[in-house]
């Protein structure tokens, strides 16, 4: 049966390449077990990774307001045209996309009334590497432009307004140097995740908006969005709102701040108030500044180069940032070095004829009335401001106890205030001199010191710090810029800090009443020295001027020094005047310690 | 009455299994081309092609059941003018077809693109079972084996001049399957393929550029990925993305995001879309189904009486093979890309209509067993 053995044979074969057609399959079957089951999440990340992009919001900035409320920095809206790639695209290439931007912005720069703003070359960048962004075509538009808009324009396909946020500060150049302002920046240290896009966000660059970037930066969030082969936008699969950042309250009053500024007005200097019973500053001015709202979101160039080539360097801020000689107000802290180190009868005469040998066959120093002062006690001193007594007192007492008080007032050191570029000044030891120059201090050395020239050097800020411990009687305050903080959509301000450290510096009551009454006598008394430029009727209160010599002898010129505390019994304000390059401290800062007495205590003059 | 009755007895005698299997594999087919549209917004005005595949699909059913009804047998009268019809059309659509991805493959008939290639393997199956069923016919000499060969070349370097590489590989196969099961020695199926390994080396002369790229890009995917590449490597991704159970119908994102093209989605990588979207349970559907179809295939070819018949069903499995195993393979980097549809399931006129009339013809065969 040979048809039959053939048939077998086929039937055989049929089942032969069944057999290795199902196998086949079978192995495709495993092929894909492994490729979408066990390889399957490898393939799935890469799929991401394709086709999903993360973007940043940053979170909105924190204000910055002062302790009653008034708004020193907050973000105002700001309207702009936006392009959407996505939907301005052109099939085929890419030029036929730009080409086609460009003729979208020509039509709208038109009727919009304002050039074009953004080159072929940014939208060529744009579209290339962030197509998934708008592009702010015009930011900032005017309530004309957003008429035109309105009216003659509207959103097209592709084309809308955006609203982004500026930094604003409303009180424009106040506190302009301890402010600061911001910019555009990265991406804060403490940001976690990683972004392919980052929107535009502002640091802080410079002053109190750099020193808290970190608290007045919000949370960033973030869009997570799904894009197609073109690499647009396909859609949103996630969202996280960014959380805002938060409200920072300042312990600075902006009235005591304008009275300073307007005070200031005209010269080079700076003035730094603070309540002395909590080391709280009240006002920090400095002359000249800038305005703010000029530095954001971008500076000018011709904005930046006029401010670093003005010789009064407007961008420094004074108070902390300078370091002079304090002149004659030091020395009522040399005389209380004297009582608290050295045990000095405050009763103690010391003659003044007017001159002074500071060593055996040393060359006289002359006091500033050269006919001399003739015998005074302590206060009398300090009311007349003599160099004489304060040589005598030193040659009496030595270095050592004068050291020690400056040190534990803070000279030489970093008050710590909330600012950038704070310098420590110099509180002048052995081994400084023998550093910088060779040799310990001398007996002339010490003298200068004394009364405040030489190698002693102080900032306002330091010498406010000074200021109120003697206000207080005797208590070295931790001065602080900051009262409050809120977390966003919070009400009350909490405290900043709860941890302040003032430091109780055990004086004896009766060596401070003394330094206190000489300085009253400065103000109250008809011979103070500035009795006839500051005192006001009404209010009792007490000072210290003092200045600095400084230029060549053929320029030389003075800085102008007034400290001052009060109410003389209960003194709510310790205020420091400082004028760059004034005219002898009577006439400079004791006019204007005046005007801030009289601003802040409504007195008259009186005279 | 009893015309009717005897005009029906065949449809009551067919492989039901083998038509559920099929409307099945339609029915997918028919929801993914939909899937796979979502991707493409308007891209082509005009019906949706998963309303064009349903219409070809009911084409397809009153042309698969009446060739069902119509006895196969009466094919082995015409076989010299199927043959030639054949050769013919495929002569025509070098020189009157159009061109589409560098092949000119089609015949543009306004409403429809046909492609005779398609056409071909079917009527080159014909021949053959025609050929080698002759009772006479000594199946085992090597003049039978070249005369078959011949009858085969013929076609497949017509397609191959189109070229349509992935349909001209079918032809061999078909050929080698169907002289295996006539009673092939062993021996000579080994100096077939010591011919096949000695041919690559011309028929790689003869690849254009493109294709010579794919089989390149075969075996480096990193070769030109955003070229020749960019369809293997994200079919890939969309297949191993699906993962188990898949990310749904109409959430395939390789698809819906434009990264597996849309022009090739519901068409060549219908299977990337099923197989991201359904995930593994998707993929051992389709696979399941089509060994059923195998299986359904084998079965009538078993238990035909008739040669012819047995040969034809053998042929038909053979080509419905190699059709499902290159498509999936090549969508799942298993093989370079040749451009060859999943049968019954891509997207695709003339290329369902001739499927489903290859399994009519099987049907006939079943339905007229013994």
């Amino acid at each position: 049966m040979k048809k039959g053995t053939v048939t077998e044979r086929a039937k055989f074969r049929i089942r032969f390449v069944l057999g290795m057609f199902l196998f086949i399959q079978g192995g495709i079957v495993v092929y894909l077990w492994n490729l979408q089951v066990v390889q399957g999440h490898t393939y799935r990340e890469n799929v991401q990774q394709q086709s999903l992009r993360r973007i940043r919001h940053p979170g909105a900035r924190g204000k910055i307001l002062d302790r009653n409320g008034i708004v020193l920095a907050e973000n105002r809206p700001s309207v702009g045209i936006a392009l959407y790639m996505e939907e301005l695209r052109v099939p085929g290439s890419m030029v036929k996309t730009i080409d086609h931007i460009e003729t979208v912005l020509d039509d709208i720069s038109l009727k919009l009334g304002r050039p074009r703003e953004v080159s072929r070359e940014e939208i060529s960048t744009h579209y290339r590497e962030k197509r998934l962004l708008p592009m702010m075509a015009w930011g900032d538009l005017s309530d004309v432009e957003l008429a035109r808009w309105a009216e003659q324009i509207g959103p097209q396909l592709g084309v809308d307004l955006l609203t982004e946020t500026v930094r604003t500060y409303p009180r424009n150049d106040m506190l302009a140097q301890t402010l600061g302002y911001v910019g555009r920046g990265g991406v804060a240290q403490n940001d976690e995740g990683h972004y392919d896009f980052y929107l535009p966000e502002m640091e802080g660059k410079a002053g109190l908006e750099k020193v808290y970037d970190h608290v007045l930066r919000g949370e960033a969030g973030g869009e997570l969005i799904r894009i197609d082969v073109g690499m647009y936008k396909y859609s949103v699969e996630a969202e996280k709102p960014a959380v805002p950042g938060r409200d920072l309250q300042l312990s600075l009053d902006a009235r005591v701040q304008w009275l300073c500024e307007r005070i200031l007005a005209g010269e080079t200097g700076s003035i730094v108030v603070a309540d002395p019973r909590s080391g709280e500053i009240l006002a920090m001015a400095t002359n000249p500044r800038y305005d703010l709202n000029n530095m954001v979101p971008v500076i000018p160039d011709t904005v930046w180069q006029g401010l670093i080539q003005d010789a009064r360097r407007p961008l420094v801020n004074r108070p902390v940032r300078e370091h002079y000689p304090p002149g004659s107000v030091i020395k009522p802290f040399i005389c209380l070095a004297g009582l608290q180190g050295a045990d000095v009868d405050p009763q103690t005469v010391f003659q003044c004829d007017g001159r002074y040998f500071p060593g055996p066959n040393a060359r006289p120093m002359h006091c500033h009335n050269r006919l001399g002062h003739g015998p005074l006690t302590m206060q009398q001193a300090i009311e007349r401001s003599c160099n004489v007594y304060m040589w005598k007192l030193a040659e009496e007492i030595g270095y050592d106890p004068m050291y020690r008080l400056m040190a534990s007032l803070g000279l030489g050191e970093k008050t710590g205030l909330e600012t950038d570029y704070e310098v420590q000044g110099i509180l002048p030891t052995d081994e400084w001199k023998r550093t910088r120059f060779g040799d310990r201090l001398r007996t002339g050395d010490i003298a200068n010191i004394s009364i405040g020239q030489g190698f002693l050097n102080v900032t306002p800020v330091q010498m406010l710090q000074l200021t109120c411990a003697i206000a207080n009687g005797g208590t070295r305050p931790d001065l602080t810029l900051m009262k409050g903080i809120r977390d966003p959509h919070e009400e009350e301000f909490r405290p900043f800090s709860t941890e302040r450290h003032p430091e109780e510096l055990h004086w004896d009551a009766e060596n401070v009443a003394v330094i206190r009454e000489g300085m009253r006598d400065v103000v109250m008394n008809p011979r103070g020295t500035a009795h006839r430029t500051a005192h006001i009727s009404g209010l009792t209160y007490a000072g210290k001027t003092g200045t600095a010599q400084f230029g060549s002898p053929g320029n030389r010129r003075y800085r102008s020094w007034m400290i001052a505390f009060a109410p003389y019994d209960n003194p709510r304000i310790a205020a420091v005047v400082l004028i760059d390059a004034g005219q002898g401290s009577g006439k400079s800062a004791a006019p204007r310690i005046k005007l801030l007495m009289q601003g802040l205590f409504g007195g008259r003059s009186n005279g | 009455m009893a015309d009717l009755v005897r005009l029906i007895r065949p449809v009551r005698r067919m492989d039901w299994l083998c038509l559920g299997a099929m409307l099945c594999l339609l029915g997918t087919g028919v929801v993914f081309i939909y899937s796979a549209g979502l991707g493409s917004e308007s891209a082509n005005s005009g019906l949706p092609q998963w309303i064009k595949q349903l219409i070809f699909i009911g084409l397809g059913i009153p042309a698969y059941l009446m060739l069902t009804l119509f006895d196969y047998r009466h094919f082995k009268d015409v076989i010299p003018v199927i043959y030639s019809g054949a050769i013919l059309l495929l002569i025509a659509v070098l020189f009157f077809g159009i061109t589409i991805n560098n092949a000119t493959s089609w015949f543009d008939l306004g409403f429809i693109t046909f492609q005779p290639a398609e056409v071909s393997k079917i009527a080159l199956v014909l021949t053959l079972a025609a050929y080698l069923c002759d009772p006479l016919r000594n199946t085992r000499s090597l003049k039978t084996v070249g005369i078959a060969l011949i009858l085969g070349a013929v076609p497949f370097l017509l397609i191959l001049r189109q070229p349509d590489f992935g349909t001209a590989m079918i032809l061999p196969c078909i050929i080698v399957s169907m002289l295996f099961i006539s009673g092939l020695p062993w021996k000579f199926l080994g100096m077939l393929g010591l011919l096949a390994v000695l041919t690559l080396p011309i028929a790689w002369t003869l690849l254009k550029d493109y294709q010579k790229e794919r089989i390149l890009v075969f075996f480096d995917t990193d070769h030109d990925p955003l070229d020749a590449g960019w369809n293997m490597k994200q079919s890939m991704l969309a297949v191993g993305s699906g993962g188990l159970t898949g990310k749904g119908i109409g959430q395939g994102t390789q698809n819906l995001l434009g990264f597996l093209p849309t022009t090739v989605a519901p068409t060549d990588f219908i299977f990337s879309v099923i197989a991201e979207e359904k995930g593994f349970i998707g993929s051992v559907w389709l696979i399941t189904l089509y060994s059923l179809l195998f299986i359904c295939l084998a079965r009538t070819a078993l238990r035909t009486s008739d040669p012819f018949g047995r040969y034809i069903a053998v042929g038909i499995l053979t080509m419905l093979f190699m059709h499902v195993t290159i498509n999936v393979s090549m969508t799942i980097g298993l093989m370079p890309i040749v451009g060859l549809p999943l049968p019954f399931v891509s997207y695709g006129g003339s290329f369902v209509l001739s499927m489903m009339l290859a399994l009519g013809l099987a049907q006939s065969v079943h339905a007229r067993r013994d």
